[in-house]
């Protein structure tokens, strides 16, 4: 139903790691696009996937990062370590640069998996749609929002489809404003005509390999309104410092005393999840854990937010 | 005149500078600049004796000849060579080709830029690389706009390996102090910054960079280009040395900078460091860091160094960055280097796995590096 899309850097696969579980009872797939030279922290988030036989979906011929030129690595780890893993099903990135033939050539390379196409740019979906026609072979297609229309993702109507909506904005996190709309996909997706949503978590769809100095530190926390028909928002809490590049443990502990201020606010819509807990205390000790692992926290309390949601419906 | 018209040379025949080599103002050529420089009377007095030319060459440059031939070839190739050329050559020193080559022994970004630079016409394709990084340094040591790269080169090699040693000083380069990011920061007894102008550089931003260094280092100085030197005497106090480059990329020392620790204001030392070593330097003088959880650490020490007087706090702070930033590891990695590299290597901040690689692919020759784009 829900497919949270990560880029697998180090935080992001430990956040499916500790989130295995949760992801499996939850029925959540998520979607990861290897970005890093290693990968033997792929595969240990792959084993934890597998241990509570969980699905997840691996790109296997990544946009990003270092094995964006080739994907022998990837290729290999489904000839041999992934073979009986059924849980894992071959993820086919549909960029620009694709055409209809290298991804029928991926398609028929990994015949008898389950297969899933992320559709991000590719404009060929007619003719892709046709050709999968003719092989009788069904896949599931996951379309980014910014790049499949109602018309495009038509094509392949009777397949399982999924929407994915990146609600994140990405800015300078000084510029962040306190409080914004996220996504309303979790409530809206079936009315789209399709079996399941997802998005690029409190990431973003656009990727940086490392940042220069935050001038700013910000968390990010959503919460689903039920007086705004369960919409979801997004709150950043910034640090009030934000023209130095100094001092990120202090400015985290500035921004921290106003998400725990939120939290304890009557009224806050905000979920206490393990993740919230975990800030309370990071708050009670005044510790700055690095800023790696704040993200791994707001991306877990995305995923517990949406499970908990979606658990009675 | 046709790039095709000059014949090919082999680079290594380009003689390499004598290392070490710093020459004072009095053998400066005046006549041909056409510079007055209201700077020269202290020069005068004010010059490092000049080292001897007989001393050891390093033993990274393995070809050196005076082929006074092919010297006299270089203003040709240079006059042949476009500004898209030169360019090109510019950024063989970029830190991103020395990166690529020791991550992963290649540097697609070198092999366009070889092509890009037209540099292969002029020398046979057998020759290994670190040939073209020297040559090419010589070539953007010549002419009328010369790069920032000769700067660094320069002095790295005549003042961190020709006055000191990878032993006895450090060079941080690119040294963040406020808003203003220090071209190149020597450590031996005392801190001495050095910013550099440039042919292509405008003073603009000189006269706040050198308030933002005074108040961290104990001497500053400034190495430019000559037509910037009248301009550049003008803006800087007495005690900011300034240094020349001569038409051979040698130093001039036309002031030397007079050391002033008393304009070292703490608070702006702690900012330009990482947390760790304010804290080393605490410790240094005996300060108890107080135990606190990790988001107050920087306020404390912050309000320790607030309190610091500049006399106790600047000798301990040469002392700790010594420590920290030592380059005594680079001595061997450096002999195996073309002399030329070492001032982008020193920006590049490799890994020791990464080391060997780059000193494989300096000699990959030059028909193969064109196929690494």
């Amino acid at each position: 139903m829900y497919h949270p899309y990560f880029r697998g850097k180090q935080f992001e696969l430990i956040t499916i790691r500790e989130n295995a579980k949760l992801l499996k009872s939850a029925g959540f797939t998520p979607i990861i696009e290897p970005v890093q030279e290693s990968l033997s922290g792929l595969k240990r988030t792959l084993d934890a996937v597998d241990a509570v036989s969980g699905n997840a979906v691996l790109i296997v011929n990544p946009f990003y990062g270092n094995h964006s030129d080739g994907s022998k690595e990837i290729e290999d780890l489904f000839q041999n370590e992934l073979k009986q893993r059924e849980g894992i099903a071959v993820g086919i990135l549909l960029k620009e640069s694709i055409d209809v033939t290298t991804a029928m050539r991926l398609f028929t390379s990994h015949k008898g998996r389950r297969i899933c196409f992320v559709h991000a740019g590719f404009t060929a979906g007619r003719e892709l749609a046709n050709q999968l026609q003719q092989f009788g072979e069904t896949a599931q297609h996951v379309f980014v929002a910014e790049h499949c229309g109602k018309l495009y993702r038509r094509h392949f109507a009777g397949a399982h489809r999924v929407l994915l909506d990146d609600g994140f904005h990405k800015r300078i996190n000084r510029e962040h404003p306190d409080l914004e709309g996220f996504s309303d996909l979790h409530v809206t997706f079936r009315e789209e005509g399709m079996d399941g949503f997802g998005d690029f978590l409190v990431v973003g769809d656009d990727f940086a390999d490392s940042g220069g100095p935050a001038y700013a530190v910000a968390i990010h926390l959503t919460f689903i309104d039920p007086d705004k028909d369960d919409q979801m928002f997004i709150r950043h809490f910034k640090s009030d410092r934000i023209d130095t590049p100094t001092d990120p443990a202090g400015k985290f502990a500035e921004a921290l005393t106003k998400l725990v201020a939120e939290i304890n606010r009557p009224g806050s819509h905000v979920q206490r999840t393990a993740a919230v807990i975990e800030f309370l205390d990071l708050h009670e000790r005044r510790h700055f854990p690095g800023l790696g692992y704040v993200k791994k926290l707001s991306m877990s309390h995305h995923i517990e937010t949406l499970a908990t949601y979606l658990k009675d419906r | 005149m046709g790039i095709h018209a000059l014949p090919r040379v082999f680079a290594g025949d380009i003689a390499i500078g004598r290392t070490g080599e710093i020459v004072d103002a009095g053998s400066f050529d005046r006549g041909r600049t056409n510079v007055r420089n209201p700077c020269v009377g202290t020069a005068a007095q004010g010059a490092i004796e000049e080292e001897s030319s007989s001393r050891n060459e390093n033993g990274g440059a393995k070809l050196q000849f005076e082929a006074t031939t092919c010297h006299a070839m270089i203003p040709a190739i240079i006059n042949a060579l476009g500004e898209p050329q030169i360019a090109a050559v510019a950024r063989f020193f970029s830190s991103c080709v020395v990166r690529e080559m020791a991550r992963f022994g290649e540097s697609p970004l070198f092999g366009r830029l070889l092509r890009d630079s037209t540099l292969p016409h002029y020398l046979s394709a057998t020759q290994p690389i670190r040939n073209v990084f020297d040559f090419g340094l010589k070539l953007l040591g010549r002419g009328e706009r010369r790069h920032e790269y000769v700067y660094k080169a320069a002095i790295a090699r005549r003042i961190l390996m020709g006055r000191h040693t990878l032993r006895t000083a450090v060079m941080l380069p690119e040294f963040r102090v406020g808003n203003c990011k220090a071209d190149i920061v020597i450590l031996n007894g005392t801190s001495a910054v050095y910013e550099i102008k440039s042919e292509r550089d405008t003073l603009d931003r000189l006269q706040n960079q050198l308030a933002a260094y005074q108040s961290v280092f104990a001497q500053v100085n400034v190495i430019a280009g000559w037509k910037h030197i009248d301009e550049v005497a003008a803006i800087a106090d007495e005690d900011v040395g300034l240094l020349t480059l001569s038409k051979h990329a040698c130093i001039s020392v036309l002031r030397r900078p007079r050391e002033n620790v008393s304009r070292i204001v703490p608070s702006m030392v702690f900012q330009s460091l990482p947390l760790c070593e304010s804290v080393r330097i605490l410790r240094k003088l005996e300060f108890d860091v107080p135990d606190v959880p990790n988001t107050e650490i920087h306020r404390e020490v912050s309000r320790l160094f607030a309190a610091l007087d500049p006399f106790q706090l600047h000798p301990a702070m040469v002392q700790v960055l010594k420590a920290t930033r030592n380059l005594a590891p680079l001595e061997n990695f450096f002999e195996n280097l073309p002399a030329s590299l070492h001032a982008a290597v020193l920006s590049a901040d490799l890994r020791q796995a990464d080391k060997s690689r780059l000193v494989s692919a300096i000699d990959t020759p030059i028909a193969d590096a064109m196929s690494w784009a």
